[in-house]
């Protein structure tokens, strides 16, 4: 019993971090309609940050949250005016082949700094028992700041001026303009947000999870398939899709083999997508 | 007076002609170091300094370096001439340690060459060596290595077959002589090549020892979450962990165990994995516990015990690792076969080497206390140590008449 309650828990704090770094995706998706695939690497390389911040600067793991969150969005905005915000207009398959073109460069490139070792805050171990269940601390922080993060989020999208320009630009970038919106400041403002989830998921993820330079390929993938379980357009969808996935990769590498847990997850994505196209929260209409 | 520039050209080309010539002597010089005359000997050293195996091939290097200075300090050999090291790094696969092992020894003259530290470089290298007739004193545990037929292979380690039948055998031993009946156990493996050869060995030999296996499992060796694997862990219960995997992995497995409590011995399987000295500082008091068969461990003797105490003053470590010790004892053996040939020529150290039979020396580094390669190249008498991290340092536990500890179990 103790078992299962553990390997549930556990699944839901690792995927409050994949739920946020899915929800940065989805925003950038749901704007500006590009696939990106640098999403992975930007987490990559704050997990590097992270790394590096924590064992040879002696910084606490916490205080590289706020400065990845700044730091990842400034780099975000930059990446946006320079390459996106070209993009944007591009046929699908320019789009396509620019972002992933772009991903392989940071990952050579960090390959090429750091090298293909794996590594890892191993000096970060402490756990806390709770009615026989023991938890790590660093993943029970790791998901309190996901659900901040993401609360915070839907507050901006949905309370403020900024939130509701994204919102009208996502839903018809035109009758936006015509409205006098600056559809442009939204898309950056939407797709620096989505940089800065993915610094802060790499911040708070290497705490408890080591980095290589191909690890953002890994991460990406399991965003692709928590938005579409979670549903495409739909960012709580995302978040709960990235639960959702952790769940059950947690629940194979107990019951069945660490070696199958992507398989797993890839399994209820495909049951998802026949039994319900739009994902568990998603509408259709929305995906172009 | 005005120097024609013409002239100002010709005086510059003469002098650096001058330059590149004086250069070259000199280099020449130096270089005229070889197996032959009166001059120092050069021997080849070829380990990884660069890839996924740096720490060990630069921890073989160390020890091979320092056996030199000492051969060298005792006089050095053929009555007073000093020995060279000439060194090559093996890179990160088979074919690089080969092209490095053939470039230095069409380079340099060796008296002989040590190395290449892991067995799918050595099994390059040797065959370089083979061909070249240059004798190869290898510490690499692979079978392959005696099984092909060569005549300049010398292994001066267990094989991988030998360690991997001792785990059990030595596990059995220590249990009877605790008093305490055969453990539960806990197998963990990952899915390399390797791995898989451990997992099927271990999944074979456990039940026949008599060990109950409440746990087996095969992970991915490019393991990123070990939480799943721990929480089995702690839901069976095993009274002992036989681990094998990479470095990472094993070092996050043994970590989150120790860190819930659960501090029964684990048992590496092997792998270099948790022999480093990386494991031990990542693990702190968490090591303790930790079992593995090693072909050295730097206690088993008195002169062992000088060795480790002189290695760990110039490198900082807390013990000698298991491939200096052995790099050591090869460089050694190859001083004292050019001393038994006279020569210092590849072909009649190799030759010396095939008839040495030494037990003082090098020799005494070695559980056995013997050298003498039989008609494969392997050291007869060479059988693998079982340590157990104690107080932070690697002491040698089993076979009984090697122990300097009783085993914590």
């Amino acid at each position: 019993m103790n078992l299962l309650l553990e390997t549930l828990l556990n699944g839901l704090l690792i995927g409050g971090v994949y739920g946020i770094f899915s929800v940065g995706f989805a925003l950038q998706f749901g704007t500006l309609r590009i696939i990106n695939f640098t999403h992975g690497d930007f987490v990559m390389l704050a997990m590097f940050l992270g790394f590096f911040a924590v064992s040879q600067y002696g910084w606490n793991p916490f205080a590289v949250i706020p400065v990845a969150m700044v730091l990842f969005g400034l780099v975000g905005a930059v990446f946006f005016t320079t390459v996106f915000n070209r993009l944007k207009e591009e046929p699908h398959e320019i789009q396509l082949i620019a972002t992933i073109t772009l991903s392989a460069i940071i990952t050579a490139g960090t390959q090429g700094l750091f090298g293909q070792d794996a590594r890892s805050l191993d000096t970060i171990t402490e756990i806390f028992q709770l009615g026989g269940v023991h938890l790590g601390v660093w993943k029970v922080i790791g998901l309190g700041i996901s659900l901040l993060l993401a609360g915070g989020l839907w507050l901006l999208l949905t309370r403020s001026g900024i939130g509701r320009d994204i919102r009208a630009s996502v839903d018809d970038a035109v009758a936006a303009r015509l409205q006098g919106i600056n559809t442009r400041r939204a898309y950056l403002v939407a797709f620096s947000l989505g940089a800065l989830l993915a610094g802060a998921a790499g911040a708070t993820l290497i705490t408890f999870y080591p980095v290589t330079p191909s690890v953002g390929a890994n991460l990406l993938v399991l965003a692709f398939a928590a938005v579409l379980v979670g549903g495409a357009g739909s960012l709580p969808g995302a978040f709960l899709g990235g639960l959702i996935l952790a769940v059950v990769q947690q629940v194979t590498a107990t019951y069945q083999s660490p070696a199958l847990q992507n398989a797993y997850v890839f399994l209820l994505f495909l049951f998802i997508l026949v039994v319900k196209p739009a994902g568990l929260f998603g509408r259709l209409a929305r995906v172009d | 007076m005005r120097v024609p520039r013409t002239a100002m050209k010709a005086m510059l080309a003469v002098a650096t002609t001058a330059a590149v010539a004086l250069t070259a002597a000199c280099g020449g010089r130096s270089d005229s170091a070889d197996a032959s005359g009166d001059s120092d000997i050069p021997i080849a050293l070829v380990y990884p300094t660069s890839g996924v195996w740096k720490t060990q091939g630069e921890n073989s290097l160390r020890g091979a370096q320092l056996a030199i200075n000492d051969i060298n300090a005792a006089g050095g050999v053929l009555g007073g001439r000093k020995l060279v090291a000439k060194v090559a790094d093996a890179g990160n696969d088979p074919q690089t340690a080969a092209s490095a092992a053939r470039q230095l020894l069409q380079r340099d003259k060796v008296a002989g060459l040590l190395g290449a530290y892991l067995s799918s470089y050595t099994l390059t290298v040797s065959t370089v060596a083979e061909r070249a007739g240059v004798a190869d004193v290898t510490q690499s545990f692979s079978d392959e290595l005696v099984t092909r037929g060569y005549k300049n292979t010398f292994k001066t380690t267990p094989t991988a077959k030998a360690f991997s039948t001792s785990v059990f055998d030595y596990l059995v031993g220590m249990y009877e002589a605790a008093g305490k009946k055969p453990p539960s156990a806990a197998i963990l493996a990952s899915d390399d090549a390797s791995g898989q050869q451990q997992y099927a060995a271990a999944v074979e030999a456990a039940p026949k020892a008599n060990f109950d296996v409440v746990l087996k499992v095969q992970y991915p060796a490019n393991i990123t979450d070990t939480n799943a694997l721990v929480n089995r862990i702690a839901a069976a219960k095993p009274e002992i962990l036989l681990l094998n995997g990479p470095d990472l992995a094993e070092i996050q497995i043994v970590k989150a165990i120790r860190a819930r409590g659960i501090d029964v011995p684990v048992v590496g399987l092997g792998g270099a994995g948790v022999t480093t000295q990386a494991f031990v500082d990542s693990l702190g008091a968490g090591v303790d516990g930790v079992l593995a068969t090693v072909p050295f461990n730097g206690d088993i003797t008195p002169r062992a015990a000088d060795v480790a105490k002189r290695y760990n003053a110039q490198h900082s470590g807390t013990f000698m690792p298991a491939e200096s010790g052995t790099a050591y004892v090869g460089a050694w053996l190859i001083a004292k076969a050019i001393d038994k040939a006279g020569s210092a020529d590849a072909k009649k150290v190799a030759d010396a080497l095939r008839t040495l039979n030494i037990s003082d020396g090098p020799a005494e580094l070695y559980p056995g206390g013997a050298v003498r390669f039989n008609a494969t190249g392997l050291n007869e008498s060479a059988y693998p140590l079982m340590i157990q991290y104690q107080g932070g340092k690697p002491v040698t536990v089993w076979p009984e008449k090697d122990a300097k500890a009783k085993p914590k179990l």
